[in-house]
């Protein structure tokens, strides 16, 4: 601030004090004035009488003068907003009915906004919690030129880690963690959780302070160094009672024991939230991973940093990016990898990356989308509380005259207009904010929303919430506060005074203002009932999806055979399987690897001999009976056996990629080559599944790939699909049956295939399903706010009607009118409000699923049903009127 | 580009700045003495004026007085401020460079 405007402000602060005494000398120096004036009159020779009287008129009423020198200086400032609260109170109480729906009904569309805004704002912007200083700290990733937007999705090896660690210059420090389901004893309880695997310098550079005990550091980090562990705020509180006995309790996991040497502060969540829930145990690195399995190149993990004090973003990737030919070893072979080799690092903050890159704009769009339709539920209450402002400005001409009449500056009125409106809207948003909060709540519950935990404990209002609400209010209130001010400040004081109002009969095609917000309401309710009835087609399209296999009475489980030696696993798979298949209430049981609908994360490399290249292929690895359990069929070949032969040389594929390949030839015996991992080999065909789909795409059947269970060796971890004929006790006598066949046998995470592809569509379902939710409530509000400002507008030219009637217009022939002048209306917003929607339809496309924007009898439905509606709102009010007595009407008036 | 209003608003206050830089002066006496000069051109009448020099006088141009006058009323003489002069050159060079400009441009 400089000296000029701190001088400004004590002046400005000293007048305020002052301003009676100011005021008072205002009349004072304008008397002198008048009086210098009329001496000046009586020397060029008039009677002091018209001296004075000239000088008056001159002058011009002292008040207005007054008032126009108020308008300018701040320290009356503060006296006419004062003025105009207490004038707004007393004009809010008066309508008190008004005043009330207004605020509701503003507050819904805020709370739809804000609530929109919260878990965007949670899930792309805001920074981890509890992270010191957020800004300067960075994710790395590694992108590839040839790519669009060169697909920063690659995440670095430890080699290319530890090398770019060693020449770059503008980190403090570079760490690493990466995040993995176990099954840990804790005590005499065994649970799958997730843990994080962290570098030693990882707390120390996040700035996290451990809530007791002391944070993983690098001395923990060490080859050799005994185990240690810290836990979850939440976790502590859950197990552990809070109690600080925790430090020095122990944690098995898979063979080796960790000490929980501290816990982490309440509210930290690590960085990543795209996974379904937060990690409970953190380890050290070098405890978990053998040495050799770090220094693998294939395995790569999440990379963080903290920028040095003073260097941003670009100047940091400028720089990375020098030093890309290190970090990415030129002699390192790529071919074995699932991934092309990178050439390019990119930098990009922590804040509003903790949604990995490939996800985030899915998961943005999808919020874009839902923050559209909730603003537009705010403008259609905005329009709502507008219009009726606007017929109170007509009622409130001759207020509004009076002032103007008694030396109110045009520009006073308007802000005290405008001063209602802000209050009604600053109550609104008070209220919207509490709804927030409540709504809020309830989306948190619905388990896995989005397929992500987008909050750690609830939400609060940030400051970033209350601000959005803040620009939202001031927003509304300028929607539906400036028009009406306008309107009620326009005409000069003798023109408000008579009766002037655009009418229903003979107005040709002039629209008073009502008018035209009228056809706008009609255009948001089209444009909200078409969003809404599209999503809910979409919404009833993903429920009635067929994933290609009858879930029904499907069981599946995890089963971990981590503990068993590698050499037993094979062995343990078959006893549990032909344990299950024996077991009374047993139809089928079959393992896989791994979900049914997970085929796109196993991902085998897969090409035709000839094919130059490969390419992702979604696959599972199952066993012989998991076609018969899932209730699906082969239309050609065999299933697998547990021969050596199937084992590394067939494979099965489904009627999409059979259809694609090889259309109308024989499938069976045809030669491909997968790749998975490092096992490379040639495949032939030996059946084709009937349409079936292992990956999550929800739109089409995609190719998919089965290949035998042990294609890869034993593996630690399973999946097991049971059909059951009845759904009780399944999961309890499973694993009594799976303790039988082994005791270190671990199975955990019982579901049915049912709920399990409800979780897969769980995303699309919530968003169409909350889409469709604010559309309604839009709907509803337009439609509430299009009938009362209908009906208003016909009760307030009664007297325009009952004239008519008077000179002889019968009845129907008044109410044709009012209903052809209303039905014009409806029309133009009908055609305009489809018109729109369906362009921001087209541009939600990507979302709809397997929806047809241009649907003409969803259209149809749409635009006849609020036809109706509109005929009816209009037709009420106006007969009402048709029918008074217009000798009594006008009389009245 | 300024609106009309601005302008005219601009021109007002150089006109009561620059009458201030010749002698303190109330109310009255500004709207006499531009009378005079501008040989009756500019008649300023108190809604126009009064409004002005309370503007002026927040931005800390001028300075108001209460000092007797003539037959015994007291009157509000206004003083041009240190900052006042400052911004009365400023807006005397700023009409001049727009003064000739709409001449070369109504001559050309």
């Amino acid at each position: 601030m400089s000296l000029r405007a701190i001088r400004k402000l004590i002046r400005i602060l000293r007048q305020f004090i002052s301003r009676r005494q100011i005021d008072r000398d205002m009349g004072e120096e304008l008397e002198s004035f008048i009086a210098a004036s009329a001496n000046e009159g009586i020397r060029r020779g008039l009677t002091p009488e018209q001296a004075q009287q000239i000088a008056r008129s001159q002058a011009g009423p002292i008040y207005r003068v007054k008032e126009s020198i108020r308008d300018v200086r701040s320290e009356f400032m503060f006296d006419a907003l004062w003025q105009d609260v207490r004038h707004g109170v007393r004009i809010l109480r008066k309508n008190r009915g008004f005043a009330f729906t207004a605020v509701v009904s503003v507050a819904i569309g805020i709370a739809c906004s804000t609530v929109v805004f919260v878990f965007a704002n949670a899930m792309l912007y805001e920074a981890p919690a509890l992270i010191k200083e957020p800004d300067r700290v960075v994710g790395l990733w590694l992108g590839q030129r040839t790519k669009p937007d060169h697909r920063f999705d690659i995440q670095l090896s430890n080699p290319q880690f530890e090398a770019l660690r060693s020449v770059q210059d503008v980190f403090d420090d570079m760490a690493l963690y990466s995040r993995t389901t176990v099954v840990a004893n804790v005590g005499d309880v065994t649970e799958p959780m997730n843990i994080e695997m962290v570098s030693g310098n990882h707390f120390s550079m996040l700035g996290v302070m451990p809530a007791i005990g002391r944070a993983i550091g690098p001395e923990d980090d060490k080859p050799g160094a005994s185990g240690a562990a810290m836990i979850s705020y939440d976790f502590w509180q859950t197990d552990f009672g809070r109690r600080p006995e925790v430090l020095g309790r122990t944690i098995r996991i898979g063979s080796r024991d960790y000490t929980i040497i501290g816990v982490t502060p309440r509210g930290f969540s690590g960085i990543m939230i795209d996974w379904y829930e937060f990690p409970k145990v953190w380890v050290p690195f070098h405890q978990y991973a053998s040495p050799a399995a770090l220094m693998r190149r294939g395995t790569s993990n999440p990379v963080i940093a903290r920028l040095k004090p003073g260097i941003d973003l670009v100047t940091a990737e400028t720089r990375l990016n020098q030093f890309i030919n290190v970090t990415i070893d030129p002699s390192e072979d790529y071919k074995n990898s699932h991934v092309d080799r990178p050439d390019l690092m990119s930098v990009a903050p922590i804040r509003g990356g903790r949604i990995q890159p490939w996800v985030r704009n899915r998961v943005s769009s999808l919020f874009v989308a839902l923050m559209a339709v909730s603003i537009l539920v705010l403008c259609a209450s905005c329009f709502n509380v507008g219009s009726f402002l606007i017929g109170q400005a007509s009622a409130r001409r001759h207020e509004m005259a009076v002032r103007l009449a008694l030396g109110a500056t045009r520009k006073r009125v308007i802000r005290q207009i405008m001063t209602e409106s802000l209050m009604l809207a600053l109550m609104a948003s008070a209220v919207g904010l509490t709804l927030t909060l409540l709504l809020s709540k309830v989306a948190l519950r619905i388990p896995k929303l989005f397929g992500f935990v987008p909050l750690y404990s609830g939400p609060s209002l940030t400051l970033n919430v209350v601000l959005f609400a803040l620009f939202l209010t001031f927003a509304a209130s300028f929607v539906f506060g400036f028009l009406p001010a306008l309107i009620a400040s326009r005409r000069s004081p003798w023109n408000m005074l008579q009766d002037s109002s655009v009418g229903w009969i003979h107005s040709g095609l002039r629209l008073s203002p009502r008018q035209v917000l009228l056809t706008l309401q009609v255009t948001f309710a089209v444009v909200l009932a078409i969003t809404g009835a599209i999503y809910a087609r979409s919404l009833y399209n993903i429920v009635r999806i067929d994933p290609g296999f009858s879930p029904d009475h499907v069981w599946m489980a995890t089963i971990n055979l981590g503990r068993i030696p590698q050499d037993r696993r094979e062995m343990v798979d078959r006893e549990l399987l032909s344990a299950a298949s024996r077991s009374p209430g047993v139809q089928s049981a079959a393992l896989s690897w791994p979900r049914p609908s997970d085929g796109a994360m196993l991902a085998p490399r897969f090409k035709l001999p000839g094919d130059p290249d490969f390419y992702d292929m979604p696959g599972l690895m199952v066993t012989e009976n998991y076609f018969q359990t899932l209730g699906t069929r082969l239309t050609a070949g065999r299933p697998f056996t547990d021969s050596i032969e199937d084992t590394s040389s067939a494979v099965i594929v489904n009627e999409a990629l059979a259809n694609k390949l090889w259309p109308g030839k024989s499938v069976i015996g045809q030669m491909t080559r997968v790749r998975l991992n490092s096992n490379e080999a040639d495949r032939q065909v030996i059946g084709v599944v009937a349409q079936a789909n292992c990956s999550d795409h929800l739109r089409e059947m995609r190719p998919c790939i089965y290949l035998p269970f042990q294609a890869l060796g034993s593996l630690s971890l399973g999946i097991v699909e049971l059909r059951v004929s009845n759904d009780a006790k399944t999961a309890d006598s499973f694993r009594q049956l799976a303790r039988e066949v082994n005791p270190e046998l671990l199975v955990y995470d019982f579901k049915t295939l049912e709920d399990h592809m409800r979780e897969r569509i769980a995303p699309q379902r919530i968003s169409a399903f909350a889409t469709v939710i604010l559309a309604l409530v839009g709907v509803i509000l337009s439609a509430i706010g299009c009938y009362s400002v209908f009906s208003s507008m016909v009760r307030e030219s009664t007297r325009e009607l009952a004239l008519h009637m008077a000179l002889g217009a019968s009845s129907n022939n008044l109410l044709l009118r009012v209903m052809l002048r209303a039905g014009t209306l409806c029309v133009i917003g009908v055609a305009a409000g489809s018109i729109i929607g369906l362009q921001v339809m087209r541009r939600l496309q990507d979302q709809l699923f397997n929806v047809n924007v241009g649907d003409a009898g969803l259209l149809l439905g749409v635009g006849l049903s609020l036809v109706i509606v509109a005929g009816v709102a209009s037709f009420l009010p106006a007969r009402s009127i048709a029918k008074t007595d217009p000798g009594a009407v006008l009389k009245v008036i | 580009l300024k609106k009309k209003a601005d302008v005219l608003q601009g021109t007002m206050d150089l006109l009561i700045l620059k009458m201030l830089a010749l002698e303190p002066m109330h109310g009255y006496g500004i709207s006499q003495r531009l009378e005079q000069i501008t040989h009756g051109v500019f008649r300023v009448n108190a809604g126009t004026l009064f409004p002005a020099l309370y503007r002026l006088e927040e931005e800390g141009w001028v300075e108001g007085e209460w000092r007797p006058s003539e037959n015994n009323r007291r009157s509000r003489y206004y003083t041009l401020t240190k900052s006042g002069r400052k911004q009365l050159s400023a807006a005397a060079k700023y009409w001049d460079t727009v003064s000739v400009a709409i001449r070369q441009v109504l001559e050309a």
